[in-house]
């Protein structure tokens, strides 16, 4: 064989084997990098499963004097609370009032699933009269000042903020120092607080969703960073509300950690042991002059209400 | 370049070629389970 044809091939095969070992290493590596892109992306909740006036719904039902009739509210929120509007829904508004095309809502129906950030620019944009969220991030209040909305925030229940793991990790308790400097990069490998010689992998959530404006505060000014090389190999830590984890939307692989000492669970978050607790809220237009707002936020409010918030797995505010 | 080198080089890179795949596959396999996590924490909510 010519020499020419020799050096060809072997410059072939070497050009093979360096092409798939680079597409098997970014098939490995993009979902460290890019771990919310379009391969990793899942819905967050399967809403079929927890709609209203249907039997086997995941939602609580109750009985209550209190229906809405006329202009009804159109209702939206975060993932995590679907189940507990629904309920409300369910409990006060007229059957036909909604309406499921099998995927998603249509545009007609008075229940409405646009998770946080959605929810906040339906509410001030005027598609949702009621949202039912965290706490809104300044973004959000920047956005509702920009187009002279003004909101109203009423507190309807508590709900703890948990920090989250790989159930293989060792580490099962955390300080609030400990956990701020994981997301700083004070701590940048899992041996630092008490776990095995892995990188640490400090993940965030998509800005302007309502478990990340929790974190921002939570953290109270400090800088969060990511590392490179604890995302491409390290352990994960990450954060979320302890309903989502504990009965929404549970993984088998993921375990909450104490913080301080304290495991989040429903009793520790109602006797107020739990550090990090945190009210969750009914938001609204202040100038939506919609009649059934008052009503339905009373209701919401009022010892049923509370009742549907309990009976969902979080914490009423009389408990608190 | 004699054909018995050239065989050589060949043989040479095709054992590179498959170490470096089953290695990748291996670390594909140990990072499975933190994936499913990382995809977890990073979706929720």
């Amino acid at each position: 064989m010519k020499m020419g044809k020799q050096l060809c091939i072997i410059i072939c095969m070497i050009l093979a084997i360096v092409l798939f070992d680079i597409s098997v290493f970014n098939i490995v590596t993009k979902r460290y990098i890019d771990n919310r892109g379009s391969e990793m992306k899942s819905r967050s909740i399967e809403v079929s499963e927890y709609l209203p006036f249907t039997k086997d719904s995941g939602i609580c039902h109750i009985d209550t004097d209190v229906k809405l009739s006329g202009d009804l509210p159109v209702l939206d929120g975060a993932a995590a609370l679907y189940p507990v509007f629904s309920a409300f829904v369910d409990a006060t508004y007229p059957e036909d009032s909604v309406s499921f095309d099998g995927t998603d809502f249509t545009a007609d129906s008075a229940l409405q699933f646009h998770n946080t950030r959605g929810a906040y620019q339906a509410v001030v944009d005027g598609s949702a009269d009621i949202i039912f969220c965290a706490q809104p991030s300044e973004e959000q209040l920047a956005y509702a000042s920009e187009h002279d909305v003004e909101l109203t925030l009423v507190p309807i229940g508590y709900e703890a903020f948990v920090f989250i793991v790989g159930k293989d990790n060792p580490v099962n308790d955390l300080t609030i120092e400990q956990v701020q400097g994981l997301y700083t990069g004070k701590y940048t490998n899992w041996s630092q607080v008490g776990g095995d010689d892995r990188l640490v992998d400090a993940v965030q959530r998509n800005v302007g969703s309502g478990s990340q404006t929790a974190m921002l505060s939570f953290m109270n000014g400090q800088e969060m960073k990511h590392s490179f090389f604890g995302a491409l190999t390290g352990r994960a830590i990450g954060f979320s509300f302890r309903y989502y984890v504990e009965g929404l939307n549970g993984n088998s692989y993921v375990k909450m950690l104490a913080l301080n000492g304290v495991y989040p669970s429903e009793e520790n978050i109602a006797n107020g042991t739990y550090p990090i607790a945190s009210n969750f809220y009914a938001v609204y237009n202040n100038a939506n002059s919609n009649p059934n707002i008052p009503i339905l936020i009373d209701f919401i409010l009022s010892e049923e209400g509370q009742a549907i918030v309990k009976r969902s797995g979080y914490t009423p505010l009389a408990q608190n | 370049m004699d054909n018995k080198t050239f065989l050589k080089i060949i043989a040479a890179i095709s054992i590179l070629g498959i170490l470096s795949i089953v290695a990748l596959s291996i670390w594909t396999y140990l990072l499975y389970t933190d994936c499913s996590i990382i995809s977890y924490i990073a979706n929720r909510g």
